[in-house]
């Protein structure tokens, strides 16, 4: 009897834990039929196991899971970093001129001002820059003047010489 | 997010005004010149276009008498004194694909004695000399840095 309650009190444990196939557990219940030791140890374990999990299952209780996976998720939002498009997307979805409802006017505005800034400088590029040469027009009220372009030094000289013989009226 | 935005639009504005102030202006540079017979030698400011000026006069000696370095915004005007009564007003008319058109007139009191628009690339100088005084004269050199 004594060997037989040593080889179940190993099964009993695994019994306890629901571990013990159903063979062992048969072996096990008709044995504490009839063993009132093995009924105490079986107690204890019982016992013990409430006497553990009482506390736990108390704490439990007390704690709120909301409040930490709350917690959690936001640690976990912070590490996850949105990308490029996420961003910008983000800009004129929430921006604080979509909000507004100012987006269009400001960006008619700064049109029209680039517009403004930038037309006399394209006006200015294309006027006058027909014909290959560097003099486009001369004029001397008083002297005769002469040309000469080189293009071989990059110059251009205009010279003026001696004064114009002024046309008397009787001519 | 405000800051990003009001950083953003700013730099547009001041580009703009960046490009309409900056692309729009030409550096100018004007120096004038007595060339003469009497005695001899080249002033060293005159290096760059010593060459050109001797293939094209006989002159023995010219000397540096002003050298002005100016930048001319669009249809700004420049007024310098040459030589006794004369003065010569320069004005930035346009500026294209490496050009810059001005403007050069000469005048003495009120009479114009010349009036003339060109169009200068980076590198190229246009000299106005003349009429002769005695044994010298008073060239112009104008160049443009594009």
């Amino acid at each position: 009897m004594k060997e037989s309650c040593n080889k179940i009190s190993e099964l009993i444990e695994k019994y306890f834990d629901n571990e013990a196939t159903s063979h062992e557990m048969s072996i096990v219940e008709d044995h504490l039929k009839n063993c009132y030791k093995c009924q105490e140890m079986l107690s204890s374990h019982k016992l013990l196991r409430d006497i553990i999990k009482r506390p736990v299952d108390e704490a439990l209780e007390k704690e709120d899971f909301s409040l930490i996976w709350k917690k959690v998720k936001g640690q976990i939002q912070l590490e996850e970093r949105p990308n490029l498009w996420e961003i910008v997307r983000s800009w004129f979805e929430i921006s604080y001129i979509f909000k507004k409802k100012i987006l269009i006017p400001t960006v008619s505005a700064i049109a029209l001002l680039l517009i403004i800034l930038l037309t006399p400088i394209f006006y200015k590029k294309t006027t006058s820059l027909s014909g290959l040469s560097v003099v486009e027009y001369v004029e001397s009220q008083t002297h005769n003047v002469m040309v000469y372009e080189s293009e071989k030094n990059k110059l251009t000289v205009i010279w003026l010489f001696e004064e114009k013989v002024k046309e008397s009226p009787d001519s | 997010m405000r800051k990003k935005l009001f950083f953003i639009i700013s730099l547009i504005i001041f580009y703009s005004i960046l490009s309409a102030v900056c692309f729009g202006q030409v550096q100018t540079r004007l120096r004038i010149i007595q060339a003469s017979n009497i005695g001899s030698g080249i002033d060293p400011n005159l290096k760059d276009i010593h060459n050109q000026l001797g293939t094209l006069f006989n002159f023995t000696s010219y000397r540096l008498l002003r050298d002005e370095r100016f930048i001319l915004s669009m249809n700004q005007s420049v007024i310098i004194p040459v030589h006794q009564e004369r003065v010569i007003e320069i004005t930035l008319l346009g500026k294209g694909k490496g050009t810059a058109e001005l403007r050069l007139k000469i005048r003495s009191e009120k009479t114009e004695i010349l009036n003339t628009q060109v169009r200068l690339s980076s590198g190229r100088t246009v000299i106005i000399g003349g009429p002769k005084h005695g044994e010298g004269v008073t060239i112009l050199a104008i160049s443009a840095n594009l």
